[in-house]
């Protein structure tokens, strides 16, 4: 692959200076952050490519991670690219300006590799703008040898075929081996004088790589899937996750960027664990990341305080989908809470479960100034939780709030979801009916202080989820989410004292679940709404509804075949040329499971038998059928409290 | 101990806030090993204040950072150089003697500023303002005959946005504001001296009032000048660079 030597590969600082000057918040586009690496000569240049605005992606802890092992390599220079803001765009496209990248200010058109961080659906239109930006072809099939390869990974990647059009080859799973790998084999083919199409096969041979260009759908003649078919020899049928089994070989970040400006989580953090045991059927993380890996107690403790000496932050913060999870849990807090005293660091700790520890943590690092507690029942009765296997009880999160408010919150935050399987008007009702329970506990308790209680329940549309027990279930029509907003609004209209409800237009979820769940045939919608003027999807203020029904129909797919549609479990699904270990038999019996409201306990307490153990063993306890002595234990109390 | 630092804010530093550089200079000193004094109460926060907050796009060369610390501290500047970014160097540092010495920003008064237009060789055309100023107005003569009828008003009257009440704005009379207001002819800077830059590269030697008590920026005393002049005034094209703070005596503040 070689690249014209003539044309300027980088841009003139003078040239973005004079932009600087228009747009908000310049330190966007400027780099040379504190521990950002510039390498003015590299081998291989990586782009890693975050669609969404420098706060957001900043904030993102794989990047930190992979920027950081990337650069390790002496060959490599691993640099950053964001998604420019509305007025930044305007700008640069006004005078010609295309993508570059923070560090040396590359164009992104000269990169060898351009890699993006799938987080979210919503951010797909950005992708699409980044490489418009950037000057590149958007399809796959118009790229050349003259251009960079454009990867993606994340876990959105889990479900490949929505956006399968836009992109080279797909890395599936914990990025740490996997992307090392790719650049290896790209260096080994660029040696050897190959084309892309040669290059693309020697990918495609890579475990936890997916090349969708080499896989073609196949259907039947009902218009469903039937499978995908590999176009060369020797290519596996599915696509397994790659997976790292023991985190403390990955000792990263160790020196993060420390941004200028500030960002959406501006603070060290650091990974407790990867995965999560408990099993709730709606939530996408806890299936695809398993099995639970825990990084060492003594690794983090050191991880975390070599992180506040290097960037001079004054607040850590512990990463996992469960914090009270941790096995070490109390030990380890107990140590950063003594490193906190010493360096004047403050500890936040977000997911903790409300039980008597907790409380005395969030005492003492709250000990003046009380922020929230936020509680994620998800769903309003205890039926309704057994359905999607919450094991939060009302019980629990009373006797967590008396507690709460003894000590002296006053400021809850509940969250649920509304279009969940099986759900009845009884179960909208309990919504409010927990919130009308809280306020009399709240008076019970507050007394005089009763007026400075502040309830906010957050209401979201259920979005179904590839590679959950959920993803056969059909999301609720927008029509009767509306609806059952319209009911929630009634009850709470009775509700006194300071209870506010908080919901959306069910409109962007709508969005998100086609473009969570579609088949190749997506990607047309996608390019035909970024056409028609879509970006910043998941910002409520730049999404426009109209403009994905509009392109939906211009495209002329049928959008809402796999969102809407009641999918059979005998049917070959989309995502299933991807691998995540867990077994389509357990997801399946899950589904059922949840029809008959029936929980599965946390794996810690026994194997589940999700099948994920084929790929690596995790915390849960070593392989074996569950038994009904297993079934018959309590399930481990719940809620949360996002300090 | 409270010590006071010169430090200069230069190239892209220049596009992040005073907040941002506050939040900068913390983490600087975390690194660094110095241990910031907190303040007392609910919300401890570190004492460390600048002299006068430079806005956003604007360079400083000779700007102002008090701090106090736990103790006493040695080689603060090499010790805090190697902890910033480029952009960003501490020139002196020196301990305030009086535990009671007066903060910077309670003693400042005046600032000098040299601003310019800025061009790049992005936008190959001069914009109109440019081209007016240089073409019609811009002879040495009419220049300082302009310019002395406009200083030479009695009165300048401004409409000046408050910041704490941003929608109503107060009439200023800013001539007492304004100690010195030169033009340059031609850049002595040679980061300007391009060929295509050359022309347009003309601006201004200001001293304006600063600080709590009177406050003059750059903007709103060249908005009034050209406003004299009758020329629309592209305030993104202007290139300002705050040269040095000082007290009522005229001293700079280290």
């Amino acid at each position: 692959m070689t690249k014209q030597t003539d044309e300027k590969k980088t841009i003139e600082w003078a040239a973005l200076e004079t932009l600087l000057a228009k747009v908000e918040k310049p330190g966007r586009y400027i780099g040379g952050e504190y521990q950002a690496i510039i390498k003015e000569k590299a081998d291989v240049r990586f782009g890693f490519a975050f669609p969404d605005q420098y706060e957001i992606g900043m904030s993102s802890l794989g990047l930190q991670i992979l920027y950081e092992i990337l650069n390790q390599q002496a060959d490599i220079a691993c640099e950053r690219l964001f998604a420019p803001a509305p007025d930044m765009e305007e700008e640069m496209r006004r005078v010609g300006l295309p993508l570059f990248t923070l560090e040396t200010r590359t164009k992104a058109a000269a990169l060898d590799l351009l890699g993006f961080s799938l987080q979210y659906e919503l951010s797909y239109t950005n992708v699409l703008n980044m490489l418009d930006l950037a000057g590149l072809p958007l399809l796959a099939v118009e790229r050349g040898d003259e251009h960079p390869l454009i990867l993606a990974g994340g876990p959105c990647v889990f479900n490949p075929e929505p956006v399968a059009d836009f992109f080279d080859c797909f890395a599936i799973g914990d990025g740490e081996e996997i992307l090392l790998d790719l650049i290896a084999a790209y260096k080994e083919s660029r040696q050897l004088g190959e084309g892309r199409a040669e290059l693309l096969h020697r990918l495609a041979k890579i475990s936890g790589l997916y090349v969708p260009s080499l896989y073609e759908p196949v259907y039947l003649d009902n218009g469903r899937l039937q499978g995908h078919r590999p176009l060369v020899p020797g290519l596996p049928a599915q696509i397994k996750k790659r997976l790292v089994m023991d985190l403390d070989q990955f000792k990263h970040p160790q020196n993060p960027i420390v941004p200028f400006i500030e960002t959406v989580h501006d603070r060290a953090v650091v990974e407790l664990f990867r995965g999560c045991t408990r099993g709730c059927r709606f939530c996408q993380a806890g299936m695809i990341y398993r099995p639970v890996r825990e990084r060492s107690s003594d690794g983090i403790f050191d991880l975390a305080s070599e992180l506040i000496d290097c960037s001079g932050y004054d607040e850590l913060s512990l990463l996992s989908l469960a914090t009270n999870d941790y096995s070490d849990i109390e030990n380890l807090i107990d140590r950063l809470m003594k490193l906190g005293r010493q360096r004047q660091v403050a500890l936040s700790l977000p997911s903790l479960r409300l039980d008597a520890f907790s409380f005395k943590v969030l005492d003492e690092i709250q000990k003046y100034k009380k922020t929230g507690l936020t509680f994620a029942p998800e769903a309003g009765t205890q039926r309704l939780r057994d359905v999607i296997n919450k094991t939060i009880t009302e019980e629990d999160i009373y006797g967590g709030l008396e507690q709460a408010f003894q000590l002296g919150w006053t400021t809850v935050k509940l969250y649920f979801m509304i279009g969940l399987p099986t759900e009845e008007d009884d179960d909208i009702d309990g919504i409010a009916a927990m919130a009308a329970n809280i306020v009399k506990l709240g008076r019970q308790v507050l007394g005089k202080n009763f007026g400075r209680m502040n309830l906010t329940v957050s209401v979201s549309h259920f979005v179904p989820k590839p590679h959950t027990p959920f993803q056969w279930f059909p999301q609720n029509h927008r029509a009767l989410l509306i609806k059952k907003i319209e009911r929630l609004q009634e009850a709470f209209r009775t509700l006194r004292g300071g209870v506010r409800l908080q919901y959306h237009d069910p409109a962007q979820s709508h969005i998100e679940a086609i473009l969570a769940k579609g088949g190749r045939e997506t990607s047309a919608i996608i390019l035909q709404a970024w056409k028609n003027g879509a970006r910043f999807d998941s910002w409520r203020e730049y999404f426009d509804y109209d403009r994905w029904l509009q392109a939906a129909s211009d495209s002329g797919v049928d959008s809402d075949f796999y969102a809407l549609r009641d999918l059979s479990t005998a049917e070959y699904l989309p995502w299933e040329i991807i691998d995540t270990g867990v077994d389509k038999e357990y997801l399946a019996a899950e589904w059922e499971k949840a029809g008959r409201a029936e929980w599965t306990p946390d794996c810690r307490q026994g194997c589940t038998a999700c099948g994920v153990n084929r790929l690596g063993f995790g915390v849960c306890p070593s392989y074996s059928k569950p038994t009904t002595a297993m079934a018959a234990q309590t399930p481990l109390k719940e809620g949360r409290a996002d300090v | 101990m409270k010590y006071r630092l010169r430090f200069s804010k230069t190239g892209r530093l220049r596009y992040i806030s005073h907040l941002d550089l506050m939040r900068l200079f913390t983490r600087a000193f975390r690194r660094a090993g110095v241990q910031l004094r907190y303040s007392e109460g609910f919300n401890p926060h570190p004492r460390i204040s600048c002299a006068q907050p430079l806005s956003l796009g604007a360079e400083g060369v000779s700007e102002y950072l008090d701090i106090e610390v736990v103790g006493v501290e040695n080689n603060l500047v090499d010790r805090l150089n190697a902890e910033l970014p480029e952009g960003l160097r501490v020139a002196q540092a020196a301990g305030l003697p009086a535990e009671n010495a007066s903060r910077a920003a309670a003693i400042v008064r005046w600032a000098d500023y040299e601003v310019r237009f800025m061009r790049s060789s992005l936008n190959a055309c001069p914009s109109a303002i440019e081209e007016r100023v240089v073409r019609e107005k811009w002879t040495p003569s009419e220049k300082t005959k302009a310019l002395t009828e406009f200083l030479a008003q009695g009165e300048i009257w401004v409409d000046k946005k408050s910041k704490k009440r941003r929608q109503t704005a107060q009439r200023t009379n800013i001539r007492p504001l304004i100690d010195r207001f030169e033009i340059l002819y031609h850049s002595e800077n040679t980061e300007y001296h391009n060929e295509d830059t050359v022309a347009a590269a003309c601006g201004f030697r200001l001293r304006l009032a600063t600080g709590s008590a009177a406050h003059l920026s750059p903007i709103l005393a060249l908005q009034a000048y050209f406003k004299y002049l009758g020329i629309p005034l592209d305030e993104s094209s202007l290139n300002i660079t705050r040269l040095n703070l000082y007290d009522w005596q005229m001293r700079p503040l280290l």
